[in-house]
């Protein structure tokens, strides 16, 4: 079998023993672990230092952190080969990728960029490197929204997928909370006291414009825009209590989707198809995930295991990440709710919340708490490897992937 | 009047609320807000169910902070504890006395569990109070509530302690 394949079946193999039980899946994680490729740079050049080095040294860290690949002097199973060169401050990448198992050209493509942008461009390459090889999506040129409290208020901050690049995107002085990226990545949702009390907002990126999608009495909080952007789900307490609503257009009319006088609801999240929303409510008596039709009916509860289960993320092959307190600890679990298979995918050393899926639906962002202090993580649910990806200057909440 | 006999007036003024609000029910958008109708006597308040909506603007004014004892919450609950009732029954008399002020209900949690969740719980503590100030005869629309989940915090310990001092609901008159 080729590398390439080897690396399909592994991720496909992976993917179905969800439906197993755990015991099997640890095997077949293992093995998962096991199928990383090797690569090499060695018939690659480029300069030791400045922009060309940049662009090497961030590509291969981009390929490392996908997890479908382990980098090696020379004699990989993927081999890179070509030229990075600056001219006149452009730079320009001439990559060729040979799977040598098969001895074929996977890619052959030329780059070029303004110099200063070799970040971005390696984090291209990256990504291009992934889907030529493996037949997936990367994630290297995905940014992640997050909360930071650096400045001594929760303020809205945007990075790439390695963390660098970190920009403050609010500067309100005032609480800003549970960041989602919607339309395609043009826009930010979130929840701000800026105007003195819990306002749901969109962030228009390109330009930086902000408008209130609700500011009723009450709590308007947790607005999330469906994936084809012409609706927005969030929760409201207008008529006297925490209810989940459907706003169409977002910032239009609202339709109330859950009737619980007894209970709250926090944290929707959209099905990719956009037919569903799965949120938390406590209607059980503790906080749970429930899943219901996006023009409402009976809400289908999807947790059992664990005391709370709380921050459902909806991933792009239908897994949801959310969550849950195990004894003293909140852990990531990931679900398969085809099956109702149940997988932990972060250890016992601290508590992990606000789990967040990565495009390629194996990777997840998520806060880490540990001594009371807050960090970025991303963990490959295949391998259950952990990388940090932003932490120190204060504490960091809440990180969403671009789609 | 002892705090039984309150307690009872209470409840039958919340029954009572709870009907007449009814005729006030602002105008929802989609599909609207449930049709029943707590019959008298019965448990507290039927939150959610439209009666005890708040509409026009979030109150905006001159704030007055600090006049009264915050109201405290067991873990994860909403529920007003026998021994916070009369904190409550001093905002009422307040309101009372000055019938044009009008009052924020804050609600707060400790830092334990999901901070999404929180908000909505701090949001439920809130309401809890706004319905039992509701049902002491006080206008629901003197009344508004405003969650902080987790974020504002009066203990900064992480113990017991400090989470029992957080789990509060505060009050804010506005003039």
């Amino acid at each position: 079998m080729t590398a390439s394949g080897r690396l399909t079946a592994a991720f496909a193999i992976a993917l179905g023993v969800v439906a197993m039980t755990t015991a099997a899946q640890d095997i077949v994680v293992r093995k998962g672990a096991a199928a990383k490729a090797t690569v090499d740079w060695a018939g690659f050049s480029a300069p030791s230092a400045g922009p060309g080095a940049t662009l090497v040294q961030v590509a291969r860290q981009d390929l490392e952190r996908s997890g479908w690949f382990r980098t090696v002097g020379a004699g990989g199973e993927f081999r890179i080969s070509g030229e990075g060169a600056e001219r006149g401050g452009q730079l320009t990448v001439a990559l060729v990728l040979t799977d040598a198992g098969r001895n074929a050209v996977a890619l052959n493509r030329t780059y070029s960029a303004d110099a200063s942008q070799a970040r971005t461009l390696a984090h291209r390459i990256a990504d291009d490197i992934v889907k030529a090889a493996t037949g997936r999506d990367g994630f290297a040129s995905s940014r992640l929204v997050l909360v930071g409290n650096r400045t001594g208020r929760k303020e809205l901050y945007v990075c790439d997928s390695d963390g660098h690049n970190l920009m403050q995107l609010t500067q309100d002085r005032s609480i800003s909370l549970y960041p989602r990226w919607g339309a395609n990545n043009s826009a930010i949702t979130y929840t701000s006291y800026l105007r003195g009390f819990p306002a749901a907002f969109r962030i228009d990126v390109a330009t930086g414009r902000r408008e209130m999608l609700a500011g009723f009495p009450g709590l308007n909080t947790a607005p999330v825009l469906s994936p084809d952007g012409r609706s927005c789900a969030l929760i409201l307490s207008r008529e006297g209590n925490p209810e989940l609503y459907v706003q169409t257009p977002p910032g239009g009319p609202a339709t109330r989707i859950t009737r619980t006088p007894h209970a709250a609801e926090s944290s929707p999240t959209w099905s990719p198809d956009g037919s569903r929303i799965a949120f938390v409510s406590d209607m059980s008596g503790k906080p749970q995930v429930y899943i219901v039709s996006r023009s409402g009916g009976a809400p289908q509860r999807v947790t059992s295991r664990g005391v709370e289960n709380v921050a459902p993320a909806w991933g792009p092959d239908g897994r949801l990440a959310y969550a849950s307190r195990l004894g003293s600890r909140f852990q990531i679990c990931v679900l398969d709710p085809a099956s109702g298979a149940v997988d932990t995918v972060t250890p016992d050393d601290a508590d992990y919340e606000d789990p967040s899926w990565a495009r390629n639906g194996r990777h997840l962002a998520c806060a880490r708490t540990s001594g009371h202090r807050s960090s970025i993580v991303l963990i490959d649910t295949l391998t259950r490897d952990q990388i940090p990806l932003v932490s120190g200057s204060g504490d960091w909440y809440s990180p969403d992937w671009t789609k | 009047m002892s705090q039984t006999i309150r307690w009872c007036a209470a409840m039958v003024a919340v029954a009572l609320a709870v009907g007449s609000g009814c005729r006030t029910r602002p105008k929802t958008t989609g599909t609207g807000a449930d049709s029943g109708v707590n019959p008298l006597g019965v448990a507290p308040v039927q939150m959610g169910a439209g009666e005890l909506g708040m509409s026009g603007e979030p109150f905006a004014g001159t704030e007055q902070r600090g006049l009264f004892a915050p109201v405290y919450f067991a873990y994860d609950s909403s529920a007003i504890e026998a021994s916070e009732r009369s904190k409550i029954e001093a905002v009422a008399d307040a309101l009372r006395a000055s019938p044009t002020k009008r009052l924020i209900i804050e609600g707060h949690c400790d830092e334990r569990g999901s901070n999404e969740y929180n908000l909505a719980l701090g949001e439920r503590r809130a309401l809890a109070i706004r319905a039992y100030l509701i049902g002491l005869g006080i206008s629901a629309d003197r009344i508004q509530t405003k969650s902080y989940g987790e974020e504002q915090p009066v203990a900064f310990g992480h113990n017991e302690e400090a989470w029992r001092l957080n789990r509060r609901g505060e009050f804010v008159l506005l003039e």
